[in-house]
């Protein structure tokens, strides 16, 4: 019985910094660091292996230099890692990327349960998850907050909705997509770290894959970005002035002429 | 006149600061510039009226909470208002209002987000030189939220200053409201006293002439007044509370950033184990542990009930649910922080301490790592979590009790004491049936043992079990305060630190400075 | 394979594109000419950005689908426990204008049992022209297999150029199944959608990098063209009784393998207010100070109808529910009224609201947030709260 977390590395800030003296855009010094959806993934994992004895595994897609963050779920307990990279993953689509990670994972025998995080922090889109359990044929459920009950065959999990919670059962092999209620992700201990700062993480191109090579990357997304722009999200503003008490009054009457409240009777 | 304001109800705040002591005071202003401050302390001088200097009101010593007259509040000088490059020292400096935050400093530095708006042209063209997250204002005090002024006004010191000292000495330059309203400017290395005379040149011409005590203070880490002979004229006023005039601009000095900021948290078998480990950490050679050379940047130790005490804790405060799970049977824990310019000494070093941590009996399986700055948050954040969770008792127990305030103590002695000085608190706490804590800065020998006193009994009891402490240390020539400043509520402790004659001498001094008695009222003198 | 490269002789060094790549992938070499890195994702900005056209992305030529047999916009309109979402409407008005410039129809496509033909007349009367009603007894629960199965059934027999779906819980988590099963292209969360009438393609545009940055996407080659938009983002039509359309009904079966069933459903105490919903909410971010302050926010939301919100610290904290949060990583909220109470205005926060309205109050002058609201006050959070709710208690307030 394996569980495979899939993680991503992302900027550690998406925010955009405007140098004061030259009002240009400052791209210095953002670290790339793991999903921080996914570390509650990773920790989920941890936790369903210590108590179920399965073994771990953690895929990513990504450049060479992703293979830090596949070693540092390593250090935290999972038990092996693998980093698809290769030029003909670059430039892929949610739709792309979900089939470049079905087929990793596939190479290394499939998983019970496979654990993503609700989302990434760069894409923001969710999509990853939902479209990896299609493609490998596995059901799913998104914004697991708690994972009740996990045998073999099937599990109970409890996730959160639009308007509370749903418990709801599922048959395994099954993917689930974790959000930040499911647990407080840990550290790495000392000694995971010296056991782990040069495991072997293994790679696998394009080639290794029985994928088909043209709905991979750029080539394999359905999506095209046609154009970028910075959204000017400055508007007109009125200070409402004075005390408290002013402040409020003139709050008030402004939303009343907006039609937005009204005075009762 | 129109700066100064009835303190009504509204402004009920301000009578107390994060120590939990409450004051009493007839007015209160909110001044914005340097020039509010010189018309303010013109009239209060004017009118003999008691100025009590207030920040961002984080000190833990009641030096905020005023004791009669007006409340001076410099929290709304907010400004960065420049920069400056030295390069005879290679040096960059950043010029701050007093009422500007120590995160204000920190996020402006990391990002490179300044308000520029008034700055000079030399200030502008050196900001444009340095890049985001290149410089950083080292002092940590815990509340990130202290003012500057305030700290320095304390001489803070945090986790950290284990390795970069305490604010006094990363405070380059000042400018000073005195008592009758006169300012002085002053910088280090060019301002000094002769010997224990000194002059400090006033604005607009003139000059005050002074002479020092005679006594030095403390030579351990300190949080109080400074003495020496031929000192900057700068450290006159880190330390001094507000007695002695009002910090209105500071110069802070910038260090080059460390390129890497790790940490571990090892939980250790006894007591004895945990002290054992920071002797060893601090570059001790002990029988039987590998020889340690890297100084850590701060050590900071927890005792099995200031464990226990947030283990409890969690249960009921949503706000520590992120909070770490701790290992089981345990029975103390130690933070050890590494700063660096180079990200490749962290694995050599943790191999290292990895021996240290196995030779004092840790188990590495239940020692946590974080690995960069993102990471350690967690780890200080658990830190934090401990005068956190005392302040929320303290605040319970001040229900039953208005009395009660925090009973926390910052004494500090020479390292050879240090083990000493634990045995001394432990024991002491032992016999009682208090509720106690010691955790705090282990590096620099000042644990802070905390009494979260239930009832007026029990505060009182804490109180003379301070004052015997604070005999005992001082016979081992530590101080009584290495880091929050003797306030309001330790000045009692200071006393004894200070012995009868030295405080005459204190109060003589500040006579000669403070002519009129009027700047806060209650600080450190008695 | 794709590939992007440099014309190291036409390219002049002017760094152009390392400012426009949102990657932070390209930097000028050692001869003063631009070099792409590994971090590259061949998204084309720095094509685009060059005004020296040296930068050139060349794409393998592709399977296409035949465009021609594809007609006719549909908008899926969740039924959740007998109640039709808000955001189909929504999505029927949006519908409704893109059909008019593409000369094609509207499609309101409604899953469920028998029941679900009762809201025909309604979607009809928001803009569609035909509603598609798939009914089993079976689709009463929202399931993402069983929706899954019956819609790409449906799609291959209706063939519709562009499917539109509501970003609600069960959306995210539905519409990445089906448009893996169709192959081809989802756009999540997009906040504008134009009609390309030239090349009758959907523009599909969405924030991207936490707000930051606006992308504009297409999906040329695959059909459908499908994305999802997040409640309140746009409009509904009023509604039409006049309007006449198609009622189709298809009696469909059920995928064999369900693999996923819902035991149970609960909606929290106190958390039963979906804050995608309100139309006015009351946000409060670390500047009210402690948690037990958030009672203000509480009883202001409820003087004026409303919900509460709150910022990711909050949560963090363990002050707050998850379920109210509103940012990146949280909720997109665009309610009549947004009240920013005690929040500084991270972008992270910004991402998430779409109000018409937003007041700012923040005791920070110079808080980020102020640049973003409609009325800055420039006050203590809680004293403002304090002074709302006993104004509003005094002189009798309500929403419209």
């Amino acid at each position: 019985m394996k569980i495979i977390v899939c993680i991503k590395q992302v900027p550690a800030t998406n925010e955009v910094r405007l140098d004061p003296v030259t009002n240009t855009i400052i791209r210095e010094g953002i670290e790339s660091i793991t999903n921080p959806f996914d570390t509650y993934a990773i920790e989920e994992a941890i936790r369903l292996k210590k108590k179920l004895g399965w073994q771990t595994a953690a895929v990513s897609m990504g450049i060479p230099a992703v293979k830090e963050i596949l070693r540092d779920s390593m250090a935290l307990g999972i038990d092996e890692a693998y980093l698809l990279s290769d030029r003909g993953f670059a430039g892929a689509d949610t739709l792309a990327t979900a089939y470049a990670l079905a087929g990793g994972i596939q190479k290394i025998g499939g998983g019970q349960l496979i654990i993503c995080g609700k989302m990434a922090t760069d894409g923001d889109t969710a999509q990853v998850g939902p479209m990896l359990a299609e493609m490998l044929s596995i059901p799913h459920v998104t914004d697991v907050a708690e994972i009740i009950r996990i045998d073999e065959k099937e599990m109970v999990c409890r996730k959160l909705t639009d308007d509370g919670y749903q418990e709801i059962k599922l048959h395994l092999p099954a993917l689930i997509t974790v959000n930040k209620e499911i647990n407080v992700p840990g550290l790495p201990s000392m000694q995971g770290i010296l056991d782990t700062y040069d495991a072997p993480v293994t790679t696998y191109t394009v080639s290794d894959l029985d994928v088909a090579p043209e709905l991979l990357g750029l080539a394999g997304s359905p999506t095209q970005v046609v154009r970028t722009f910075i959204p000017n999200l400055a508007i007109d503003n009125e200070w409402l002035t004075g005390t408290v008490n002013q402040q409020t009054d003139a709050l008030l009457s402004r939303l009343s002429e907006h039609n937005i409240i009204e005075k009762e009777g | 006149m129109n700066l100064i304001r009835p303190l009504t109800e509204d402004y009920s705040d301000y009578l107390r600061d994060e120590s939990r002591t409450m004051g009493y005071a007839d007015t209160i202003s909110f001044v914005k510039t340097e020039e509010e401050v010189v018309e303010v302390v013109k009239y209060c001088f004017e009118h003999n009226i008691a100025i009590n200097i207030q920040g961002a009101r984080t000190g833990l010593a009641g030096g905020a909470s005023p004791l009669g007259g007006h409340v001076l509040n410099l929290s709304r000088m907010t400004k960065i208002t420049g920069m400056r490059y030295d390069q005879d020292k290679d040096c960059y400096y950043l010029t701050v209002q007093a009422g500007v935050l120590l995160s204000q400093v920190r996020k402006a530095l990391e990002n490179k987000a300044f308000d520029i708006a008034g700055w000079s042209q030399e200030s502008i063209d050196t900001l444009s030189k340095i890049k985001p997250g290149e410089l950083f204002f080292s002092p940590d005090p815990t509340e990130t939220t202290a003012s500057i002024g305030g700290m320095a006004a304390c001489n803070a010191s945090g986790a950290r200053s284990f390795l970069y000292g305490s604010t006094r000495v990363h405070i380059h330059a000042l400018r000073v409201v005195l008592a009758d309203g006169s300012v002085t400017v002053l910088q280090r290395g060019v301002h000094k006293a002769h010997g224990r005379d000194f002059v400090l040149p006033l604005e607009g011409g003139g000059e005050f002439v002074g002479r020092l005590p005679d006594f030095d203070t403390p030579h351990t880490k300190d949080a109080g007044f400074y003495f020496r002979d031929d000192m900057d004229l700068v450290d006159l006023f880190m330390g001094s509370q507000g007695t002695l005039g009002i910090i209105t601009e500071l110069e802070i000095s910038l260090m080059p950033a460390p390129k890497i900021m790790w940490g571990a948290t090892t939980f250790l078998p006894s007591d004895d184990a945990g002290l054992k480990f920071i002797r060893a950490v601090r570059g001790e050679e002990i029988p039987g542990v590998p020889l340690f050379k890297h100084k850590p940047a701060s050590l900071e130790f927890f005792n099995k009930n200031a464990l226990e005490m947030v283990l409890k804790q969690k249960e009921v405060t949503a706000a520590f649910s992120q909070l770490l799970e701790i290992p089981e049977n345990f029975n103390c824990a130690v933070y050890t922080e590494f700063n660096d310019a180079d990200p490749n000494t962290f694995l050599p070093i943790l191999k290292e301490l990895a021996q240290v941590v196995v030779a004092c009996g840790g188990d590495l399986k239940r020692t946590w790592v974080a690995k960069d700055a993102r990471e350690l948050e967690k780890l200080i954040f658990f830190r934090h979590t401990v005068p956190e969770t005392i302040d929320m008792l303290v605040d319970e127990n001040k229900k039953n009790e208005p009395c009660i305030t925090l009973l926390s103590t910052d004494m500090s002695v020479e390292d050879k004491d240090f083990e000493k000085l634990y045995h001394l608190y432990k024991s002491t706490l032992e016999k009682t049936n208090l509720h106690w804590v010691i955790f705090g800065h282990s590096g620099e020998n000042h644990f802070h043992p905390n009494i979260m006193a239930r009832n007026k009994a029990e505060f009182e009891q804490g109180h003379a079990i301070f004052k015997e402490w604070a005999k005992e240390v001082s016979k081992m020539g530590g101080t009584i305060t290495a880091e929050h400043g003797a306030g309001k509520i330790k000045r009692e402790l200071a006393l004894i630190m200070y012995g009868e004659e030295n405080m005459a001498k204190l109060r003589a001094f500040k006579k000669t400075m403070d002519p009129k008695n009027l700047l806060s009222p209650g600080n450190i003198i008695s | 394979m794709a590939s992007i490269k440099v014309l190291t002789d036409v390219c002049t060094g002017c760094e152009t594109c390392v400012s426009a790549c949102p990657f932070g992938a390209i930097a000028l070499n050692d001869d003063g000419v631009a070099e792409i890195g590994d971090t590259c994702t061949l998204c084309g900005s720095c094509v685009e950005a060059c005004p020296f056209e040296a930068i050139e992305l060349t794409k393998d030529e592709e399977k296409t689908v035949d465009l021609s047999m594809w007609h006719g916009i549909w908008v899926f309109c969740e039924i959740a426990n007998g109640t039709l979402r808000g955001v189909g409407p929504e999505l029927l008005g949006q519908a409704r204008k893109l059909a008019d410039e593409l000369h094609t129809d509207v499609t309101a496509l409604i899953l469920g049992d028998e029941g679900i033909k009762d809201f025909a007349p309604e979607l009809i009367a928001r803009g569609a022209d035909k509603v598609l009603a798939a009914v089993n007894p079976g689709l009463q629960q929202l399931n993402d297999i069983a929706y899954t199965g019956v819609i790409c059934e449906l799609v291959q027999k209706y063939h519709p150029e562009i499917i539109l779906l509501g970003a609600t819980g069960f959306g995210r988590s539905m519409a990445p199944r089906v448009a893996a099963r169709l192959r081809t292209g989802l756009t999540a969360d997009c906040t504008i959608l134009a009609a390309d009438t030239e090349n009758h393609l959907l523009q599909q545009t969405r924030p991207a990098f936490g707000g930051n940055l606006m992308a504009t996407i297409i999906c040329p080659k695959h059909r459908p063209q499908m994305a999802t938009v997040r409640p309140k983002v746009f409009a509904p039509l009023a509604a039409d009784e006049s309007r006449k359309g198609e009622i189709i009904v298809e009696n469909v079966q059920l995928p064999k393998d369900i693999l996923v069933e819902t035991l149970k459903s609960s909606t929290v105490a106190g958390e039963d207010v979906n804050i995608a919903d309100a139309d006015i909410i009351v946000a409060v971010g670390k500047g009210i100070g402690s948690a037990k302050n958030i009672a203000l926010a509480e009883q202001l939301a409820d003087l004026l109808g409303g919900a509460v919100a709150v910022t990711r610290p909050l949560v963090d904290l363990g002050w707050y529910g998850y379920a109210h949060q509103v940012g990146q990583t949280g909720k997109t909220v665009a309610p009549r009224l947004y009240i920013a109470c005690g929040i500084s205005g991270a972008i992270q926060h910004l991402a998430g609201i779409a109000a018409e309205t937003v007041v700012a109050v923040n005791n920070d002058p110079d808080a980020p947030i102020f640049a973003h609201a409609h009325y800055a006050i420039n006050s203590d959070c809680v004293d403002f709260l304090q002074t709302m709710v006993e104004t509003i208690k005094e002189k009798g307030y309500k929403a419209v």
